[in-house]
């Protein structure tokens, strides 16, 4: 088990050494002064001036970029460049938002998606079909698009939810959990396709295995063959996707929240985007890969839980 | 790769997907040509118009023109998939047909940066390369295809790794083919089909990230029309004119749609192809096609254990059945060990599995009563069936080790199984299942029990499938060919535990198997089985002594071991006949030296030429005369 | 006289996981002209290893593979391609070693068309009469090999093997995949093809009563060494290895008289495997 632990911190370092650094790399490739091309003829001086100091452009490319993980070790991803403030405490203060909405959906998305995997792999045939057909409308609909139509029918034509907006849990928690209702909705519908999809073959395949026959001929009962033994089976490859679909849902997120406009890491990923704010959209980078470090590390705790073969003996 | 396409043919949704996709392609690229507007021109005189006659989808907020509009941007869209797409097949195929190919040290390098690339966040690089190079999507589908070439990196790999392990590809280097050729010749035809499942499928997921950002309004100024624009400009207006949002919406859907459809299509045929004749697929959860109509219960007060009557399986085709197994008829007394001995193709597998109501589906009892204790089986309902098994008869299968669950300890497993059977608690039947662990002869038994299917040698977890049918304390015991996969030495173990193991427990045994010296050691009674049909049935060493069937014979003619040095094997010319082509006289009598007219006008019934002895042949009694001279 | 093919203390090293095994340890072997070698073993034994190590399949750790005197164990590739015009492989699998979406002719043609041979006509006619030879009409060249049963197929993969005519045939449990009455036709086959050319075969199976019927001489293996050889007669009739024993006694033969005094000989000796 530690060594699964091990491997996956391992690995994990120079994943974050590869984003950071191909952040800087970008940045190192505008040309001419970066500086001025990103502040525009329409900033101040001082701006300027400001954001010259925090992109380094002074200093080489491995000086500015070993200045910055020496900081960024020590939980400083330095200043944005428009509103002055520590990266860090602005992306703090939004986390809890696009937490909320990915696991949020992820949560839904695999509660739905296995009990539909389920059930289209135990009636295979008209629910089958019906299930194939569902997966791959809920994958075609680009998620901005879904947001806005749950938006049109939910929460304008019938206002049952708000359109807009984040309620901060501590705040209150009817309110909160109204407010993420839609928004969960549009990230996960393309997750529950996945999911259920993947399900439905994993049991299908589980279900074929000649260790089911051998229970069957010992008398153990259905349900507790697809309950018990193919469901633990299915969950090997379901749990890599699941992984998948959390990531996934980062990326929807994005989209997401600027469709309802909530107050999250997505929303501010891309406001610094179009602002070319580097410094905030580097730690939106850091941040994102750190949350899928963390993932992929359930993951694999996961997989070694439920696979014994991968504990080893 | 033809009968890929074939097969594509086949199906309307895959034609109509890639029907979609081409006129929508050419519809774009010749917009210049098609589209009734420009896609900029203003007419505030006619803004949010709904449809009409001039513009057939409306206009929008600034009185242009949708259609004209929506061609427009797809040629930004359908381009931004090409691009992205470009570039995940010039980096993922080559990488993954390497990684799978040559393995070693280019795979372990391979697979780690594949890994790496795989975990990043792909919109968030996407979004610092747009804050670099602001608006550049041809920047960020690069980007997008550079961050998803590991997922078609890995299919290709996955599929390349399976061909490799080919023994045809083998068989290649051994005929002088230098490995590039084999790559292109063997490899490559194999993989294709998955490449092509996955590009749909990556097309699909560019497009809905190419509108992602369109909409995040970071790929192009509002005046350039994309779909993705398009969508956050009828947002915005979504009281005034809701029509606005449908167009673009559903036309992005519609090609996403399309893609993946047709990824979907692709992954079928190919696997379909790939795969041959359908699998068969134990349904734990469908109710059981093993009862056809009821017939009166078998009241014949008999001291068989097990009565088998008529018992015939066909196979559910598409015009009609195909009979497997053909009224076959034995009985099983209480103790005895039977021989069920056939070649492949004869049904003895399928007739052990029609008596545990365990056919695969496809496999269906069309006919016949089995009896035991005194109640036909085949009418029983489905619960009351399970009671039976694992109590009344159990089964012991070929492969041990994926026999057993491997997500789950042997000893749990056995726990499963006792209290199935039995209600005891969870601690009497942990001890008992180290009894029984310690009954199938397996040292250290507690050891075992805490162990899981892939730590055990195959000896080991054939001995724990064992216990586990012993669970139910069974009265009788399926083995089907529970020795051809092991080893010489442990089959004889096996087969000495099997023994003992009848002298323990007082239960019978069904032997199925294809070896004669198995039947020879283990079985006091042998059922010989031939096209579906039992063809001859005697006491084994009776059977053996004078065989009165000219197939039993000229099987154990041909056995090796009877082999005289530096002569060849006395064998039987032709081969079996398949279900479905199963001559109307005598199934044999095309291989037969025997065969006479009689022998292929009609059906031949079971004799007994002798007492206690059957023999499906009309000659048997020339044929003893024949031996006897 | 020179052996056709002589194997000198052959090792081959698999690493898995972290431990180093020994697939081969120092296994030595030869092969007449015209004579037919045993492999005997059974799963672990490293036969198939073997094989591959013989024609340069497998790494070969140390020791020394020699066909007609010339060394052979690390070759280039045209040398090893050259080499292949002499040795060829039938393989146990009758479904796995024909490609499925290829047709017959096509896979037939493969060895004649990588050694060089361009001559379609040729071709066809070389194919056309080895498959007459194995009783297989010429028309199976244009089928696939799903249209044959797993008998066909190994007479299908036997032709591919003599196609170059070569001089040795490595027969890798050639017919241990098949049914009886096939298998009975299948070496039947493999015999009369020997007696018209001369081939040698190196018969690896782990079925005992194969081995003798088929081979003049034999080598078992055990955990990558070789435990016993000799000529088949003599090995079967009075093993002189502990193993070779045991294997022979627990092939049962089919006899139920002998397996019964087999076994109450076993129990009275007390050597039960308890």
């Amino acid at each position: 088990m530690l060594r699964l632990i091990g491997r996956r911190l391992v690995l994990s370092v120079p994943l974050l050494l590869v984003v950071s650094l191909s952040t800087f790399l970008l940045v190192a490739l505008i040309p001419g002064d970066a500086a001025r091309t990103i502040v525009g003829s329409s900033g101040t001086q001082e701006q300027y001036e400001l954001l010259r100091d925090a992109l380094g452009l002074d200093e080489s490319l491995p000086t500015r970029y070993w200045e910055w993980l020496e900081h960024a070790v020590q939980g400083d991803l330095g200043r944005s460049v428009f509103g002055q403030e520590s990266v860090v405490s602005m992306l703090n203060s939004r986390l809890s938002v696009t937490l909320s909405l990915v696991i949020g959906s992820t949560v839904v998305a695999t509660l739905l998606g296995v009990l539909l995997g389920i059930a289209g792999a135990l009636r295979p045939g008209s629910l089958g079909r019906a299930l194939d057909a569902v997966a791959l409308l809920g994958l075609a609909i680009p998620n901005f698009f879904l947001g806005l139509l749950l938006v049109a029918w939910f929460a304008v034509a019938i206002p049952l939810f708000p359109a807009t907006g984040y309620v901060e849990p501590t705040q209150s928690i009817p309110e909160w959990l109204r407010g993420l209702v839609l928004p969960v909705v549009a990230i996960a519908v393309p997750g529950v396709a996945v999911i259920a999809k993947q399900t439905r073959d994993a049991m299908t395949d589980a279900l074929a295995r000649p260790f089911v026959r051998t229970l069957r001929a010992c008398g153990v009962r259905r349900r507790s063959i697809v309950l018990k033994h193919a469901l633990r089976s299915a969950a090997i490859p379901l749990v890599t996707v699941v992984g998948l679909v959390f990531v996934g849902s980062l990326s929807g997120a994005v989209v997401i929240e600027s469709v309802f406009a909530m107050p999250g890491l997505g929303s501010l990923a891309v406001e610094s985007t179009s602002e070319r704010d580097l410094p905030l959209i580097q730690g939106v980078a850091v941040y994102f890969t750190v949350l899928v470090v963390i993932v992929n590390l359930v993951v694999d705790l996961l997989y070694g839980w439920i696979d014994p073969r991968v504990r080893g003996s | 790769m033809r009968s890929l396409w074939r097969a594509l043919g086949g199906r309307p949704v895959a034609v109509g997907a890639i029907a979609f996709l081409l006129a929508l392609a050419i519809a774009c690229v010749a917009a210049p040509l098609v589209a009734p507007f420009d896609p900029r021109a203003q007419d505030l005189s006619k803004v949010l118009t709904g449809p009409t006659l001039d513009h057939l989808l409306g206009t929008d907020t600034l009185g242009r023109d949708v259609l004209s509009r929506l061609l427009y941007g797809g040629r930004r869209s359908l381009l931004s998939m090409v691009e992205a797409l470009g570039v995940v097949l010039a980096l993922g195929v080559p990488l993954g047909l390497a990684a799978g190919y040559a393995g070693g040290w280019t795979d372990r390098l391979v697979s780690r940066l594949a890994e790496i690339v795989l975990s990043i966040p792909a919109i968030v690089l996407v979004l610092v390369v747009l804050a670099v190079v602001p608006h550049n999507e041809d920047a960020a589908m690069a980007t997008f295809g550079l961050l998803g070439a590991p997922a078609v990196l890995r299919v290709v790999r996955g599929a390349t790794l399976a061909v490799r392990e080919e023994l045809y590809v083998v068989a290649a280097r051994v005929s002088g083919l230098s490995h590039p050729r084999i790559v292109i010749r063997h490899v490559l035809p194999m993989v294709t089909g998955p490449i092509i499942v996955q590009a749909s499928v990556f097309c699909a997921y560019a497009l809905l990230f190419e509108t992602g950002i369109a909409y995040l309004g970071l790929t192009a100024d509002p005046s350039t029309p994309t779909w993705g624009g398009m969508v956050a400009e009828a947002s915005t207006v979504l009281q005034q004119q809701a029509w606005l949002l449908a167009p673009s919406g559903a036309l992005i859907a519609l090609t996403i749609l399309a893609c993946g459809l047709l990824g979907d299509a692709v992954g079928d045929a190919a696997g379909a192809y790939r795969r041959g004749s359908a699998r068969d697929r134990t349904r734990a959860g469908r109710r059981s096609e093993n009862s056809p109509a009821a017939h009166d219960d078998g009241n014949e007060a008999s001291a068989a254990l097990l009565q088998v009557r008529d018992l015939s399986v066909a196979r559910s085709g598409e015009d009609a059945d195909t009979r497997v197994v053909d009224r076959v008829s034995f009985d099983i007394q209480p103790g005895e060990s039977v021989g069920l001995v056939g070649e492949s193709g004869c049904g003895k597998t399928v007739t052990a599995l029609a008596l545990l109501r365990l056919l695969p589906t496809g496999l269906r009892v069309t006919d016949g009563r089995v009896v035991w204790d005194g109640a036909n089986l085949m009418a029983l309902p489905d619960d009351a069936f399970d009671e039976l098994r694992g109590s009344a008869f159990a089964l012991v299968s070929q492969e041990p080790q994926s026999s057993l669950d491997p997500t789950f300890s042997i000893g749990s497993q056995l726990v499963e199984v006792i209290r199935r059977h039995e209600r005891i608690s969870r601690a009497a039947a942990r001890r008992r299942a180290i009894e029984l662990l310690g009954l199938v002869e397996l040292p250290r038994p507690d050891q075992v029990a805490r162990s899981h299917a892939f730590e055990l040698s195959g000896g080991m977890a054939q001995r724990v499938a064992i216990a586990l049918a012993l669970a139910g304390r069974p009265r009788l015991l399926i083995a089907d060919e529970p020795t051809t996969a092991l080893d010489v030495t442990i089959q004889s173990e096996i087969l000495g535990l099997l023994r003992r193991l009848r002298g323990k427990t007082g239960m019978a045994v069904l032997m199925i198997t294809h070896n004669w010296g198995v039947v020879a050691d283990f079985c006091d009674r042998t059922v010989v089985m031939y096209a579906g049909q039992i063809v001859e049935q005697a006491e084994t060493q009776a059977m053996f002594d004078l065989p009165l069937h000219p197939y039993t014979s000229g099987l154990l003619a041909s056995h090796p071991s009877l082999s005289e040095p530096g002569r060849d094997l006395v064998a039987m010319p032709g081969r079996v006949p398949a279900p479905g082509t199963w001559p109307t006289g005598c199934r044999f009598a095309p291989r037969c030296r025997f065969a006479r007219e009689a022998c292929v006008g009609g059906p031949v019934a079971l004799g007994t030429p002798e007492p206690d002895r059957l023999s499906r042949c009309v000659r048997v009694e020339e044929l003893v005369a024949e031996v006897s001279a | 006289m020179q052996p056709l093919l002589e194997a000198s203390e052959l090792v081959v090293r698999y690493r898995s996981g972290r431990r180093v095994i020994a697939a081969l340890d120092g296994v030595s072997l030869d092969v007449h002209a015209g004579e037919t070698m045993g492999v005997v073993g059974e799963s672990g034994s490293g036969k198939s290893t073997l094989a591959r190590a013989i024609l340069g399949l497998a790494p070969v750790a140390s020791g020394r593979v020699r066909f007609l005197g010339q060394d052979v164990t690390h070759l280039r590739f045209r040398k090893r391609r050259e080499l292949y015009r002499s040795v060829q492989l039938v393989f146990q699998d009758p479904y796995s070693s024909l490609n499925p979406s290829r047709t017959i002719g096509e896979t037939l043609a493969e060895p004649l068309r990588a050694q060089g041979q361009r001559d379609r006509a040729a071709i066809r006619e070389r194919v056309g009469e080895l498959l007459e030879r194995v009783e297989l009409p010429a028309e199976a060249m244009e089928r696939y090999p799903g249209d044959f049963s797993g008998g066909q197929r190994q007479r299908i993969a036997i032709v591919r093997a003599l196609v170059l005519s070569p001089r040795l045939v490595i027969c890798d449990e050639a017919v241990s995949a098949l049914d009886l009455s096939v298998q009975a036709q299948v070496l039947n086959l493999l015999r009369s093809l020997q007696s018209a050319s001369g081939l040698s075969y190196l018969f690896i199976s782990h079925d005992l009563d194969v081995v003798r019927h088929m081979c003049d001489r034999v080598v078992v293996l055990y955990r990558g060494s070789v435990v016993e050889s000799g000529f088949t007669a003599e090995v079967t009739r009075a093993p002189a290895h502990p193993y070779t024993a045991a294997l022979l006694d627990a092939a049962p033969l089919p006899n139920p008289r002998m397996q019964r005094s087999r076994r109450a000989r076993s129990e009275f000796l007390g050597a039960g495997q308890r």
